[in-house]
């Protein structure tokens, strides 16, 4: 009995130091900001400083207000000098890929914010939770942190900020979705969660506009067309732009797999009917670990085509793996902003924050995408302060008011005022996988061509979401 | 029914003989996988009475550390660089299935020994902790991102008749095959001998001077290995293009209902079961899908084992294998 009673008390110990053992811990508040390699970032990018962030950002700086005069609620304190964003993020689950390196670029960037005196004087705190992509997980996450933060720059997951869309409503609190669901920019949905960049619909027909000029060149001016995606609004909001962008422009879908790749699931039967339909184009949206499934049986059996699909579709990982070739070949990417090493003032920025934190992050395309989910939050709370009421709801009003977040250059700008229409992003990224970008240190992701607007998304008269629930 | 579905795919011409043809090879090449788990967990049951639930975290384990030995440390590849590289990896592939079987092994010792004696409800969950504490140490190690196994087949492939087959696929067949004919050789030493004697009446046994104790490590390390081979396989291309994940764990459950059609305590079982779900799951993707059984909903495939282990168990409660058990009352 007594040793049945050490051994409880062992694997305890073993089950609590499993549970700490995660790199992204499941509970983390970050100070940003108060070292010396942070200091360090701070003066290196003094130059930076004064052409990346924002105009309305700059103009919000210049404003002094007294702390002490500063309307508050939740997450900011002014004796302390604090101000806590929170983040509820797919740590541990199928988008922890992409999902880690994003808080990797939002912790460099607050830390040069806090390097540069924060926001009114007051130092940026991040406070994370891991979601494990679950929505009841984020729930939790989201009831855990509520009252401890001003606003959320970083929600993962189209259902699971869904979830929590009416308590980010009530509670006023602005939210920045790592996820490009067209609902974001309906003014009728989740008013408080703000779209950034092109949403998935109108980022499918870009990816098909620009697939099939490339097939047009090639000399096939009929292509056709197979679809298939992961249930779930991630799933059907780009498989309603696949959908609509074929009735514009009159091409066949010859295989419609919405909503019928089930992860944990055999992918053949998916991949057969895609090989099957014999199309030209292939649009997917999934988890990059079904996706390979998917692919892969369908490059088992000699199938070649041109495929796309959603950006966190696509994971960098493919091309260190056996369908790295064949990716190369097949995949016509597009991203939401300028993938990693892009040419502008607000990727140099986030190359500068990189080499500086000393820290070992990989090229990433999703390091950049943290810089610009915190730029988003950075103006909203510049703006705020600037105004006076930092309460959740001042910095929800404020954010209304900015009608030009400039990125410069590193994601197509951003208006958060007006009419859906008015709201809505057309831009975005086109590139390609590269081995050779990979090997001399890129991200894999060789860029064809920023702020592409394809003639399809162009002309799109957007006035609410693409897919409804 | 084969012949049956032979002659049906014929009356539909080339295309439909393609792929009866596709799903056969994809089904027999899922089941040795769903045979190779079903193996490891049959075998801990049989020696046990225990249903591991720890068998997918082992799985992904022993695929973490091929991909490690294989891709990162190049061991035993560096020290035998005469050696072709198919066979580098085979020897790193071995020596993961070695490290895993060793952890089995320990796990044994450290936390199942000490529950003998104790209701078997209390050592299946001691199993459920065991899953959480490898798998959150597994995710760990893996990363964030998925490791590839860096094997010598690739995404290559090879035309058998109307079928394409990934080389990948033919080595999972040769290993299960392998591991098959071992288990039978295991089976007639003497210690296989001491297993089966436990396995059948584990006080009769001790009474002959068998060590009950010695023969659960066993199990549990020869187990563990198996669920590495499956892990390790279960990881390549086709079935995974980009290696083992944190999502590879879960695997394993899918061979669950494996070894209850085949009998929870009989290894022919536990490879009839695998290959009868891995053939169910193929064909009902093949066949039971587009527009006409839309009815089904999504992810039929993934139900037709369970209908299956069902109508099996409506037939014979015990499995087709399984050893009745009656009871007096």
């Amino acid at each position: 009995m007594k040793k049945l009673r050490i051994f409880v008390l062992v694997l305890a110990l073993a089950l609590v130091a499993a549970a700490c053992s995660s790199d992204g811990d499941d509970t983390t508040t970050t100070t940003a900001g108060g070292d010396a390699t942070e200091t360090t970032v701070a003066t290196e990018t003094t130059a930076a400083t004064e052409t990346t962030v924002a105009t309305e950002t700059t103009a919000a700086t210049e404003t002094t207000v007294a702390p002490a005069d500063l309307k508050t609620d939740f997450g900011v304190d002014v004796e302390a000098g604090t101000i806590t964003v929170g983040q509820t993020a797919d740590l541990t689950g199928p988008f922890a890929p992409l999902v880690a390196p994003i808080l990797a670029g939002q912790q460099m960037y607050w830390a040069w914010v806090n390097g540069n005196g924060g926001i009114g004087g007051m130092e940026v705190l991040m406070e994370t939770r891991d979601t494990n992509y679950q929505v009841e997980q984020h729930i939790a996450a989201y009831d855990e942190i509520r009252d401890l933060v001003v606003a959320i720059s970083h929600t993962t997951g189209s259902p699971q900020t869904l979830a929590i869309s009416d308590a980010l409503e009530e509670d006023s609190m602005i939210a920045v979705p790592a996820t490009w669901y067209s609902g974001w920019t309906d003014t009728n949905i989740a008013p408080t969660v703000l779209h950034t960049g092109n949403p998935y619909c109108l980022e499918a027909m870009n990816g098909l506009d620009w697939m099939v000029s490339v097939e047009a060149e090639e000399g096939n001016d009929a292509p056709t067309l197979a679809i298939a995606s992961i249930p779930g609004d991630f799933g059907f909001d780009p498989m309603a732009g696949a959908t609509m962008w074929a009735e514009i422009n009159g091409i066949e879908i010859v295989y419609d797999g919405s909503g019928k790749i089930i992860p944990g699931q055999d992918q053949k039967p998916i991949a057969d009917a895609i090989v099957a339909s014999g199309a030209d184009l292939v649009y997917v949206t999934t988890t990059p670990t079904t996706f390979s499934e998917v692919y892969g049986a369908a490059l088992q059996q000699g199938f070649e085509a041109k495929w796309s699909g959603s950006g966190p579709t696509y994971n960098p990982a493919f091309l260190v793996s056996p369908i790295a070739d064949a990716i190369q070949r097949d995949w016509y990417g597009t991203f939401y902003m300028q993938p990693w090493g892009g040419d502008s003032a607000g990727m140099a920025l986030t190359m500068q924050l990189v080499e500086a934190s000393g820290a070992d992050i990989p090229a990433n395309d999703y390091v950049g995408l943290g810089v610009v989910e915190a730029m988003i939050v950075h103006a909203a709370l510049e703006a705020a302060y600037a105004s006076g009421d930092m309460t959740r709801a001042g910095v929800l009003a404020a954010l209304r008011t900015l009608d030009n977040v400039d990125f410069q250059g590193m994601a197509p700008a951003e208006n958060y005022t007006g009419s859906t229409a008015d709201q809505i992003q057309r831009s975005i990224t086109l590139w390609r996988p590269s081995v050779a970008n990979l090997e001399a240190g890129g991200s894999g992701s060789e860029i064809v061509e920023s702020d592409f607007v394809g003639p399809t998304a162009e002309s799109f008269d957007f006035q609410e979401a693409c897919f409804q629930f | 029914m084969t012949l049956d579905l032979l002659v049906f795919a014929q009356a539909g011409g080339q295309e439909a003989v393609d792929k009866f043809a596709n799903a056969t090879s994809s089904g027999i090449a899922l089941g040795a996988i769903y045979a190779l788990l079903a193996l490891g967990l049959v075998l801990i049951y049989k020696a046990t009475q225990v249903l591991n639930f720890a068998h997918g975290a082992l799985a992904a384990l022993g695929a973490f550390f091929a991909a490690y030995l294989a891709t990162v440390i190049n061991f035993p590849g560096r020290y035998v660089t005469f050696l072709p590289t198919t066979v580098q990896w085979i020897l790193s592939a071995l020596v993961a299935v070695l490290i895993t079987a060793v952890v089995g092994l320990v796990l044994e010792r450290l936390a199942i020994r000490p529950m003998i004696g104790e209701p078997l409800f209390s050592v299946v969950m001691i199993t459920i902790a065991l899953d959480i504490v490898i798998r959150t140490v597994t995710d760990d190690l893996i990363g964030t991102n998925p490791r590839p196994l860096g094997d010598p087949w690739g995404a290559d492939v090879v035309n058998i008749g109307p079928a394409v087959i990934a080389k990948s696929e033919i080595a999972t067949v040769v290993v299960t095959i392998i591991a098959l004919v071992g288990l039978a050789l295991f089976f007639r030493s003497r210690y296989g001998v001491a297993m089966r004697a436990v396995a059948f009446d584990q006080e009769a046994a001790m009474a002959q001077g068998i060590s009950a104790g010695r023969i659960f490590a066993l199990a549990w390390a020869i187990g563990a290995g198996l669920a590495a081979t499956a892990g390790i396989f279960s990881s390549l291309f086709p079935r995974s293009s980009i290696g083992v994940s944190n999502t590879t764990a879960f695997f394993a459950f899918r061979a669950l209902p494996a070894i209850v059609i085949g009998g929870l305590d009989s290894i022919t079982g536990a490879v009839v079961g695998g290959f009868i779900v891995g053939l169910a799951e193929s064909y009902a993707g093949a066949y039971l899908t587009g527009a006409t059984f839309s009815f089904l909903g999504l992810g039929f495939a993934g139900v037709m084992p369970y209908l299956v282990m069902l109508v099996v168990l409506l037939v014979r409660p015990y499995g087709l294998f399984g050893t009745e058990e009656i009871r007096r009352v």
